[in-house]
């Protein structure tokens, strides 16, 4: 079965009438069977009930790459730098500046940076890694040892759980708890409404349009994680669906235009999951009554 | 939920990711981000202290140089102020010696004159007397048996009047 012969709808038939751990075994039985790149990630092992995928391991490597990557950085930071620090500390000045054009407050970036900073490097380490030769064709016991961690729908999941969520508790440690939770629902604008009806008889259907719109937002939240997980899943999962294709057909020399857009794609997906995450707590730290003010 | 499956979706595996994602978030702001934000910023502030140390330094020594200048001017003025006085007091004082050295020359001539004047005029007693005496003997010698002492006198006296009369 080639890898263009894939196809997830068939994995759905398949696993039709099946719930849970028959699922997974399913999936992990059609993997096997397969040899080709899935849209989940194949369980390499299992400690207790844990299944330890082929995506996980490479992102423990991209986190032990990180922890390296962090420690030589420590080691290396002086009050003269060197080459090395200087490129860094360019990267950090960029990517601080880059943030102030979407917080307009530098001191509002400095709060997001580790956050934003920290989820651009973790995907763009896992998406990089994703196409480093050998990492989605070392097999061991009929199982791809590795995966890209961003072509694992639990890591892009994760990250935009993490990104949204720490967007909320962002916004509300800037503009307390009442005013947040206000956004959505929101209680403020009901209780308006008995006080300025007579002042203003249109707050009357306006109010409760309002609070609906505060119910919205909270699905939005949702849609949030959902976007961003999707997105990136998305993004990197063609690349190396395409990638695959392409050694299968022409082994040779031709992967290696799409290895060098992969990289740019990867950096790029990167910075929009960066960016979003920054946008998304940049509108949790704007006060509700702002917003309508500027509107 | 169907298509969660489809994507092996699996609330363990995305717990351990967002697990892996803490580390990398704590390893990376402990270690690497912290310490770098922090030698950078404590780089800014000591360049831009330099640079504050640098401008008033630059002003400090501007307002010295100025001060120094007038200062200069000042001693240069005083200066000029002194050597003027001290000229005219040393013309004074010149000028003062010159009169104390010309009183005292003055008085030294007066002295020397009125010295000489006696002298001269003892010397002239003496002398006059010596001449009186030697001609008294000479005339007495020549004269001792024809001139009477009358005459005698008479002679002196005449020889002592042409003396005074040459004096003069």
């Amino acid at each position: 079965m080639s890898v263009t012969e894939t196809n997830p709808n068939l994995n759905i038939e398949n696993m039709e009438g099946l719930t849970g751990h028959d699922t997974e075994a399913a999936v992990e039985h059609e993997a096997k069977e397969s040899h080709e790149i899935t849209l989940f990630a194949e369980p390499v092992f299992h400690i207790g009930s844990f299944p330890v995928t082929n995506s996980l391991i490479t992102s423990w490597v991209a986190v032990f790459f990180i922890i390296l990557l962090s420690l030589v950085i420590r080691k290396k930071t002086k009050r003269i730098p060197s080459a090395f620090q200087s490129i860094v500390e360019i990267v950090v000045e960029g990517a601080l500046d880059m943030m102030d054009l979407v917080t307009n407050d530098r001191e509002k970036s400095k709060k997001a940076f580790p956050i934003v900073f920290t989820i651009f490097v973790f995907v763009l380490v896992n998406n990089w890694l994703g196409l480093v030769p050998g990492i989605g064709s070392v097999s061991f016991d009929g199982h791809h040892i590795f995966r890209g961690g961003t072509a694992d729908l639990n890591t892009t999941l994760a990250l935009g759980i993490f990104a949204v969520v720490g967007a909320n508790i962002f916004g509300v440690m800037s503009v307390g708890l009442w005013e947040y939770f206000n956004k959505f629902i929101n209680i403020k604008a009901l209780l308006e409404i008995p006080k300025k009806v007579f002042k203003e008889p249109t707050i009357i259907l306006v109010n409760p349009i309002t609070f609906f719109v505060g119910l919205i937002e909270i699905i939005s939240e949702v849609a949030k994680i959902a976007s961003l997980s999707f997105r990136l899943f998305g993004n990197v999962f063609a690349g190396e669906v395409l990638l695959s294709s392409i050694s299968a057909m022409v082994a040779w020399g031709v992967p290696l235009p799409f290895m060098f857009l992969e990289v740019i794609v990867g950096v790029i997906q990167a910075l929009i999951f960066a960016v979003l995450t920054l946008v998304y707590f940049t509108i949790a730290s704007t006060s509700h009554d702002s917003e309508h003010a500027h509107a | 939920m169907e298509i969660l499956n489809l994507f092996g979706v699996n609330w363990k595996l995305m717990l351990a990711q967002i697990f892996n994602f803490a580390i990398v978030f704590f390893v990376l702001w402990h270690f690497a981000i912290k310490p770098l934000l922090k030698t950078m910023e404590a780089r800014n502030k000591e360049i831009s202290q330099g640079l504050d140390d640098a401008k008033s330094a630059a002003d400090r020594l501007e307002a010295v140089e100025k001060d120094v200048k007038a200062k200069l001017q000042e001693a240069k003025k005083e200066s000029m102020l002194i050597l003027e006085k001290a000229n005219s007091q040393a013309e004074l004082n010149r000028q003062e010696s010159l009169a104390k050295a010309k009183l005292e020359v003055e008085q030294v001539v007066n002295k020397a004159k009125l010295h000489i004047e006696q002298e001269k005029e003892k010397m002239f007693v003496e002398a006059k007397q010596e001449f009186a005496n030697l001609l008294q003997t000479s005339l007495t010698k020549v004269l001792s048996k024809s001139v009477s002492q009358e005459i005698d006198k008479k002679y002196i006296h005449q020889t002592l009047a042409d003396l005074k009369k040459n004096e003069k």
